[in-house]
């Protein structure tokens, strides 16, 4: 996985938002082990405590279950990850619309540009 | 054991007339990965050896594990000076036997087995072995301890960047979670996503002391950002780079 | 910890001498067989070559000695006060460990080299275990006569062994505490050093001469005890350990003088 980071945010956020994206991915499959803590901290070149403040916001969203005996996993709950799937989609749309809109573009014209891109793939 | 590994009252050094450190009041915890930052002459060197016991302060009091500098402090602390500190003659399995022999927190293992993952043979002679080589040796001696404070002066400043994030990552998957490990450097953009915690070290006084999380969400910008803009003036002043 | 620092310095002592010590001896064997050439005048030949081999045997005796002074010189300088004082003073142990772990290192060291010193001239002379016994008896005789006993005599060495200890302790330690003052200063610090070891000397003869003038009043102390009681061996007992005490008193004062710049003056480049 390839770990890219900006200057203007705190690191455990982009933790947060990197590792929500694996999962959403299938990256990390549902129910599947996360690596522990330092390990990830490694791979990631960050400060553990950044990676555990990381993996904690993680469990608050729900995409994360912490066991005691095996550690942590993803969640097994399908609803929430294809929930969180769906609003990151809809983040992406909203943000698209919204460049459109600032350079002078109509919605009518957002879909044009839509069907011509699909047509393209 | 202490709640705080070190607390520093009032520390000043003055090497002679001159002062290189002045009133210097900070507390480090447990389990954190802090940088000590600043342009060269900040007197980042000189805290670093006050805390090892290599220098006496001219006032003030500093005590780490709630002891004041002696043979036990020395005994938890384990310091990478920014310089070669051994006799050429031995090999890196020699020095291992002396580490062995004075640090009971010395882990030969894992010293070996650093050696492995960095490229080294530990049964080479010192002598024979190019200068990053020797670095590598020494960082291997630090790391393998399980101190409560690492002490790192400059470990990533002579080195090829590719080489640094080796390194970065040696320091971080060995250090002893319980520890500190105090680093110090200008280089900053390097070793920014390690910290926990910041201090920015000026002429000899602690301008800045946060996590970098608070840095990053207060500023808007990197700690690497907000350094160049604290440091900028004193360079366009004539000052050390 | 003081024994491992022990293990160490003589590591390195045996690093050092592991050639010179068996070469003395080996050349003291050689010339034991080309020094009777020598003196008998046979041929040209045999007189050069044992000449050679004489001069060789002196010149690894003095090498001998003068590579002991340097060992020990280069093993506090640069072990405690370069860049190899980085690993020794954050080592757990306390200053007086290191300086007295060098000290002891250092007289063993000189303790040795005089062993193999006498053993070398032992080898050259041609004695044989006749001659010793013959020795032998000559001692014990000598003994008897002055109605000394065994243990007094023995004690007698070990006496004058300490004595030389400490004397020799006391060289070194004058070393020491020469490069401590050094150290001190910023620049220079061999130059410094080498003025310290001038000053100390100097200050030492004053010293000397100030107690020799109050000493020379009070020196009819053993002779009273001479003559109290008739116990001459009393006597030099007592001689010896005035002497063993003040070796001991300037052996200390040079000891905590350096062991106090070291601990509160340490200031490593």
């Amino acid at each position: 996985m390839e770990w890219r980071f900006t200057d203007d945010r705190p690191i455990w956020q982009q933790l947060t938002d990197q590792l929500t994206l694996s999962i959403l991915k299938g990256e990390y499959p549902p129910g599947g082990r996360l690596p522990p803590v330092r390990e990830l901290a490694a791979q990631a070149g960050v400060n553990p405590n950044t990676m555990q403040r990381a993996l904690a916001q993680l469990e608050q969203d729900g995409l994360a279950v912490a066991n005691r005996t095996t550690g942590r996993t993803v969640t097994e709950d399908i609803q929430v990850i294809e929930a969180a799937a769906k609003e990151r989609a809809r983040a992406a749309v909203a943000a698209c619309l919204r460049i459109l809109s600032e350079l002078g573009y109509t919605p009518s014209d957002a879909l044009v540009f839509l069907k011509e891109e699909l047509n393209h793939e | 054991m202490n709640e705080l590994l070190v607390t520093c009252t009032g520390l000043t050094k003055y090497y002679g007339q001159k002062p290189a450190l002045t009133g210097v009041n900070l507390e480090l915890g447990r389990g954190r990965i802090v940088g000590l930052l600043g342009p060269n002459g900040s007197g980042k060197t000189t805290f670093i050896k006050i805390l090892c016991g290599l220098l006496q302060p001219t006032d003030g009091a500093i005590l780490i594990d709630g002891q004041p500098a002696g043979p036990y402090t020395k005994s938890v602390i384990s310091y990478l000076p920014d310089r070669m500190y051994f006799a050429d003659w031995m090999k890196a399995t020699d020095l291992f036997d002396l580490f062995a022999d004075f640090y009971a927190d010395f882990d030969r293992a894992r010293a070996m087995s650093m050696c492995a993952s960095l490229g080294v043979t530990p049964s080479d002679r010192l002598k024979s072995m190019s200068k990053g080589t020797k670095e590598k040796v020494q960082l291997v001696l630090v790391m393998a301890r399980k101190a409560q404070l690492y002490l790192l002066d400059e470990p990533i400043a002579g080195v090829d960047p590719a080489a640094r994030d080796f390194i970065l990552n040696t320091i971080l998957t060995n250090y002893n979670e319980d520890g500190t490990v105090l680093i110090s450097t200008h280089l900053i953009s390097d070793i920014e996503k390690v910290l926990d915690e910041a201090i920015f070290l000026k002429d000899g006084q602690i301008v800045l002391h946060d996590t970098a999380d608070n840095i990053r969400e207060r500023e808007n910008k990197s700690v690497d950002a907000l350094f160049r803009e604290v440091f900028r003036a004193q360079n366009m002043e004539g000052g050390a780079f | 910890m003081f024994g491992k620092l022990l293990k160490y310095d003589f590591r390195s002592m045996l690093k050092q001498f592991a050639f010179i010590w068996p070469a003395a001896l080996v050349l003291a064997l050689v010339n034991r067989f080309t020094v009777n050439s020598f003196v008998t005048s046979a041929s040209g030949l045999r007189q050069t070559v044992s000449g050679v081999a004489m001069l060789v045997y002196v010149g690894i005796m003095i090498a001998m000695f003068v590579v002991t002074i340097i060992f020990v010189i280069q093993r506090f300088f640069r072990g405690l006060l370069g860049d190899e004082g980085y690993l020794m003073h954050t080592l757990p142990v306390s200053p007086w460990q290191l300086i007295g772990s060098k000290l002891l290192c250092a007289v063993v060291t000189t303790l040795l080299s005089i062993v193999v010193a006498i053993l070398s001239i032992l080898l050259i002379m041609p004695i044989s275990w006749i001659n010793i016994l013959d020795m032998f008896k000559g001692f014990s005789y000598l003994f008897s006569h002055w109605n000394m006993e065994l243990t007094h005599s023995v004690l007698f060495l070990l006496e004058f062994l300490l004595l030389i200890c400490l004397g020799m302790a006391n060289g070194y330690l004058h070393l020491y505490l020469s490069m401590a003052i050094g150290h001190l200063f910023n620049r220079n610090r061999v130059a410094m050093s080498v003025v310290a070891y001038i000053a100390i000397n100097a200050l030492v003869g004053i010293l000397i001469g100030i107690l020799g003038n109050m000493g020379l009043r009070n020196l009819s102390i053993p002779y009273d005890l001479i003559n109290f009681g008739n116990a001459p061996v009393a006597a030099m007992h007592l001689f010896f350990w005035i002497s063993i005490l003040i070796a001991l008193a300037g052996d200390a004062v040079y000891f905590f003088c350096t062991e106090y710049i070291l601990r509160k003056r340490l200031n490593l480049e």
